[in-house]
């Protein structure tokens, strides 16, 4: 049975901001990006039953499908053919940016305190001990932290069906 | 170091950080510990996973959580309008 209004406009609410975000860095066009987050949105109402696992990173690969359709029905129009790239080079640029969102969507998901030494260790390349100083806290912790941060994010991703 | 501490290493050792010390004790526990050897098969691809999101966009995440980000500006009136003129082509269909 399909969602009711209240249900999709609450999925629109509380996922509109992160899927605008997400589909606008593929779509310079602001109208067609907010065509896309509500086209995501009502595929979501009409297929409520079969959902499993994540609803938001569910919302990103339908709005990543939704995007390559409609690349693919603008480029069968024979006035938009000309200099447009071709769809294996949209479709692999969409799906970076889905990745990206992905992994972000996971770490937004850590604790803070996880998150906070995981992006110290991995992205900023400090040392444990440039962490423990850094974040104030003792480099055993730094080192527990990290530990359990990565397993926490393995969950994460798995229960975001991120393959890895 | 105790032996649940040896374990522990397996986080910042795939994430890096380690002194050479450390580097070092986890790399001979590695040798000794089948656990851990098969924790860190099932995680060693998450580096090259994370280095996707790139570094400006992860480090923002530690800076101003978007639990606190500016609350969306649209409104569903939109949304809601095609969700019922899609309802309406449904019921249509049924009949
Ligand atoms: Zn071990």
């Amino acid at each position: 049975m399909p969602l009711d209004d209240d249900v999709v406009e609450s999925i629109y609410r509380e996922h509109g901001p992160a899927l605008r975000r997400f589909v606008s860095s593929a779509s310079k066009d602001p109208q067609t990006a907010e065509d896309v987050v509500q086209e995501t949105v009502l595929r979501v109402w009409q297929h409520a039953p079969d959902i499993d696992g994540s609803l938001r990173s569910y919302l990103y690969r339908t709005a990543r499908n939704i995007m390559i359709d409609n690349y693919r029905r603008a480029q069968r129009r024979p006035e938009s053919l000309e200099g447009s790239p071709d769809a294996g080079g949209v479709r692999e640029k969409v799906d970076e940016l889905l990745t990206r969102v992905l992994v972000e969507e996971a770490l937004l998901r850590l604790s803070r305190e996880h998150r906070e030494v995981l992006v110290a260790l991995h992205y900023r390349r400090l040392t444990v001990n440039e962490t423990a100083v850094q974040l104030n806290i003792p480099s055993g912790t730094v080192k527990s932290r990290a530990y359990y941060a990565v397993r926490a994010l393995r969950t994460i991703l798995d229960e975001m069906g991120v393959e890895q | 170091m105790k032996a649940a501490d040896s374990h522990q290493l397996l986080g910042a050792y795939l994430l890096g950080g380690l002194d050479a010390v450390d580097q070092a004790a986890f790399a001979a526990h590695l040798k000794q510990c089948a656990a851990c050897r098969e924790e860190l098969a099932g995680l060693e691809a998450l580096p090259v996973l994370l280095d996707n999101l790139p570094v400006p966009d992860a480090v923002s995440l530690t800076l101003d959580p978007r639990a606190t980000a500016a609350p969306g500006t649209s409104t569903a009136a939109p949304l809601l309008a095609r969700l019922a003129s899609r309802r309406r082509k449904i019921r249509y269909r049924r009949r």
